[in-house]
């Protein structure tokens, strides 16, 4: 009753797990190069609770200052005519901290236990954006 | 009629460990941070053991793993991360289970890997996407590589774990039943 007769035998390594890798390193190198790319005109959006609460026009930012988003858990963000960067949050995890100053479209910092994302995106050619690839 | 409830004890222990040990695999690989600036990687360690469970144990234990792990995940570190824990654990049980289970599956231990992290983390973007929306679809590139990376790892420890466990627990079975 205890036997493995009914098992397949399982080697470590077969052909199709190398397949397998290739292809979802294909995927994903594909994903970041539809996804990712650096313009000058960028746009701040912050989201809260899937709405959004503030959004500006990087280029409309001649000095830099910091912007709290008030909630529960409260973050503070530098906004800089180059980029933004989340610099405080009330959460433990520091995720959203750890992602750093976000300089390029279709960066992301998230926060999921204050329901925030602060995302860069491309105002030039709206085509091309990430809701495009959503829909 | 005595050897089935002996061996149904024998299950039932093995079931408790491997939970005990997926729990302590998840706390302790919370603790050190394996890739140090990608925000939310976490190296996925308990896919080795509900691995090996699914080979050792079968569908019902397994499962239950699982859903145990999420609900300590859910007391420890709050409901959100019990959710995401949860859908990205039965994702990734799922297709870990007819990776390994199936007759026409060509996969070996690290296209098990493999596909149990990528599920893992599609399971855990499903849940991100519910509570934040799109804003999540730019962190896909890095969870398809880190989803690689930690499947490779994850699937040669099973490679070398597994077959080893098998053998050594039918082997005291075995013991068991004859004494």
């Amino acid at each position: 009753m205890y036997t493995n007769i009914n098992n397949r035998k399982i080697k470590t390594f077969t052909f199709a797990d190398i397949i397998l890798a290739i292809a979802v390193l294909i995927a994903s190198v594909f994903l970041m190069m539809s996804l990712f790319h650096s313009k000058s005109n960028l746009r701040v959006t912050v989201n809260k609770d899937g709405k959004e609460v503030y959004s500006i026009n990087l280029q409309d930012v001649s000095k830099s200052f910091e912007y709290k988003i008030d909630g529960d858990i409260s973050l503070s963000l530098l906004v800089e005519y180059d980029g933004v960067t989340v610099i405080e949050s009330e959460c433990k995890d520091k995720i959203c901290q750890s992602a750093g100053k976000l300089t390029k479209s279709g960066q992301v910092a998230v926060c999921l236990p204050a329901k925030v994302t602060v995302k860069l995106d491309d105002v030039g050619d709206n085509h091309i954006s990430i809701d495009g690839v959503a829909r | 009629m005595k050897k089935k409830t002996f061996s149904s004890k024998i299950k039932l222990a093995q079931s408790s460990l491997l939970c005990a040990v997926v729990i302590i695999v998840s706390l302790l690989e919370s603790l050190f941070d394996f890739a140090m600036h990608v925000p939310g990687i976490r190296l996925g360690l308990s896919n080795v053991v509900i691995a090996s469970s699914i080979e050792l144990l079968g569908f019902v234990p397994s499962i239950c793993i699982v859903i145990i792990k999420a609900m300590f995940a859910g007391i420890t570190r709050g409901v959100t991360a019990g959710m995401m824990s949860f859908l990205g654990g039965i994702l990734s049980f799922v297709a870990m289970y007819v990776c390994i289970k199936s007759r026409y599956s060509p996969f070996g231990y690290l296209g098990v890997g493999i596909m149990g992290a990528l599920c893992h983390n599609f399971g855990q973007f499903i849940g991100a996407f519910i509570i934040v929306g799109d804003a999540i679809i730019a962190y896909s590139p890095i969870l398809f590589i880190s989803a690689l990376i930690t499947g490779c790892i994850t699937g040669i420890s099973m490679g070398i774990l597994n077959p080893r466990l098998l053998l050594a627990l039918n082997k005291t079975k075995m013991q068991n039943i004859g004494a």
